[in-house]
């Protein structure tokens, strides 16, 4: 079982200068990051900035234009990583003239050495879903169920969902949420969830890579980014920033009347003088740094890439 | 780990496996009609090349009417009764031969590549446990071995009931205006249509404008490869002071002349009303030219073809596949 113990030490995803161009607009120019395996990691940012590219380059479905993408170690496109890796595409694509059988069926003909029936079948199961039915006939909460008991089955190591719960309700949304945190408890996957509905990510993951504009801007625990950076609140009737914020990264400030908001960098230690600080929430931080685009990038150590050292691509 | 073997032994019946599986269960519908069209077209051929022997011996149309023989007059309306009777049945049948690759090279285009490319399934097979590569492969290897498997037995059983009708029976049904419909031409034709179609799947990526472009495609290659045909091997030539006539034996009567010290005028012009006497003084030549084929060169000839078009097949089929390669490794 070693192979599927958590082990902080290995890398799932790892890019190093990753660009990836359709025609002349980059989608993906100069990313690094890395994400360690057995993580939840939130894949986050607005629309247009990346993510899906990111996870199809992954999944090995795109060639990375400059740079590379390795996962574990490998290529994406790499025969051996295959197996290891699940993808759900955010248009879910499924063949709806097939059965929900069928589609299971296809799984364990496409799998072959490593395909877990039962477990796919059990998240069919919970959704009251006959296997017999037609996924053409089936609602689109209903198809991703049946797209995720297709990921599950495979047995990844990795998981790649790009915005799985788009088209859940809240209940079963829940219920997804459930699955997925289970399966990568029993299993130590490492799951990449690209989102942009923040409340889809609270309390889910613990590891985070933000992109927008195509770049990365945060990567890393989430607690660890959290902790690194201070809300500040408070009186301000200077014109320009408060001097105290000189020795500090300011991601972003405003200040509306005589109020000041700001969410400072903190890694140089506290900051100084009559500020009312506090840790920042998820949503703080992700609406600080979406909004302001000239704030500089920050990796926690665990999300530098290694790669460089390696060569391993 | 236990988990990893547990599909029941009972599930693992018979029958295809893998990417097969996937490919014949996507494509059932088209598989099951395209085997019943076709026992369908091999059973009434076979009936029609039994009705067609037995007219032709009931009405005696195997000799030659003439002084010593039969009546003419009974011979020749005879013949109309078997044109009458037959000669369109046995043309839709020879269109369904030589159509039946268009419609390979636009399903492969379609339905088979560029539907999966526009709908986005191939996002699902490709990130499953296959590569890009062998899902490709497995699309036009299983689809090629069964329109070759129908195409040559549709082939072989039209060519057999169309061997049963002497050639002059049947103006416009000679050898080389058949040629498209029997032997091996249109077995290659459905390796062609299988390479076009895939290019053009995996090109265009969206499945009417690629069935148009396959459709366009073959089309073009079978135009230029059927302009070249008669020079696809050595052709005879036979001269003669008389003009010789375009039509008469079983010949394939292609190109005619005149000759001036050795140089060809290819149909010359010689005005309304000229005789072909003073033509040839007019053109200062001495000698009428006829480059012809004769029957013995039908399977020389089919061979020759065949083997060109299934080449321009087997290049497209393996550019489709380095197009995928270049995309998806």
């Amino acid at each position: 079982m070693t192979e599927l113990t958590f082990l902080p030490g290995r890398t799932a995803l790892e890019a190093v200068g990753l660009g990836v161009r359709y025609r002349r607009r980059w989608a993906l120019r100069d990313c690094s990051f890395r994400v360690p395996a057995g993580r939840v990691c939130a894949l986050v940012g607005p629309n247009g900035a990346g993510k899906s590219t990111l996870l199809s380059v992954a999944a090995g479905l795109r060639r990375a234009d400059a740079g590379a993408l390795s996962v574990f170690d490998g290529l994406p496109a790499d025969p051996d990583n295959r197996p290891r890796v699940a993808y759900l595409a955010q248009d879910k694509p499924l063949y709806p003239q097939f059965t929900v059988a069928d589609t299971l069926r296809m799984g364990r003909e496409l799998n072959p050495g490593h395909w877990d029936q039962a477990r796919a079948e059990r998240l069919i199961r919970q959704g009251n879903l006959s296997l017999h039915a037609r996924v053409g006939s089936l609602s689109g909460g209903q198809r991703t169920r049946v797209a995720l008991a297709l990921a599950f089955g495979k047995r990844p190591e990795l998981l790649l969902l790009d915005e799985p719960m788009g088209d859940l309700d809240p209940l079963v949304r829940h219920e997804m949420t459930a699955a997925l945190m289970t399966e990568a408890a029993e299993n130590a996957t490492t799951i990449v969830l690209a989102s942009h509905v923040l409340a889809e990510l609270e309390g889910v993951c613990d590891y985070l890579l933000l992109l927008s504009g195509g770049r990365v801007r945060l990567a890393g625990e989430v607690e660890d980014l959290l902790a690194t950076h201070s809300l500040v609140v408070g009186r301000h009737e200077e014109a320009g920033e408060p001097r105290e914020f000189r020795d500090h990264t300011v991601v972003e400030c405003r200040v509306t009347g005589r109020q000041l908001t700001a969410l400072v960098r903190t890694e140089e230690g506290p900051l100084a003088g009559r500020w009312e600080t506090s840790e920042p929430s998820l949503e703080d931080l992700l609406l600080a740094y979406l909004r302001s685009p000239q704030a500089p990038s920050l990796l926690t150590p665990s999300a530098e890439p290694r790669l460089g050292l390696r060569r391993a691509v | 780990m236990s988990a990893v073997a547990a599909t029941p032994a009972a599930e693992r019946g018979g029958g295809p496996r893998g990417l097969a599986w996937l490919v014949l269960r996507r494509h059932r519908g088209v598989v099951l009609i395209a085997s019943a069209v076709l026992v369908v077209a091999v059973v009434q051929l076979v009936f029609l090349r039994l009705a067609m022997s037995s007219a032709i011996d009931g009405l005696q149309l195997r000799q030659a009417c003439g002084p010593k023989g039969l009546d003419c007059v009974q011979t020749w309306s005879g013949a109309d009764r078997f044109i009458a009777g037959y000669g369109d049945v046995l043309h839709y049948n020879g269109l369904l031969v030589e159509l039946l690759p268009v419609l390979i090279a636009a399903f492969t285009a379609g339905p088979l590549i560029a539907g999966e490319l526009e709908s986005g399934t191939y996002k699902l097979v490709w990130t499953q446990s296959v590569t890009p590569l062998r899902w490709v492969a497995a699309k036009l290897a299983l689809p090629l071995t069964a329109s070759l498997a129908g195409a040559a037995l549709l082939a072989v059983v039209y060519t057999w009931t169309w061997s049963v009708v002497p050639s002059a029976l049947l103006p416009g049904r000679r050898w080389y205006e058949s040629f498209d419909m029997i032997g091996v031409v249109p077995v290659a034709g459905a390796v062609l249509g299988t390479g076009v179609g895939a290019l053009a799947g995996v090109l265009v990526r969206r499945t009417v404008p690629a069935m148009a472009v396959a459709l366009a495609g073959y089309l073009a290659v079978r135009g230029v490869v059927a302009q070249v045909r008669p020079y696809l091997i050595g052709p005879s030539t036979a001269t003669s002071a008389e003009m010789p006539g375009l039509t008469g034996d079983d010949s394939w009567r292609f190109e005619r002349g005149m000759l001036a010290d050795g140089a060809r005028i290819v149909e010359p012009d010689c005005g309304v009303g000229v005789s072909p006497g003073k033509c040839l003084a007019q053109h200062h030549a001495d000698r009428w030219y006829l480059d012809y084929h004769p029957a013995s060169h039908l399977w020389p000839l089919q061979w020759m073809e065949a083997g060109v078009l299934g080449v321009v097949g087997v290049l497209m089929g393996w550019a489709a596949l380095r197009v995928v390669r270049r995309v998806r490794g």
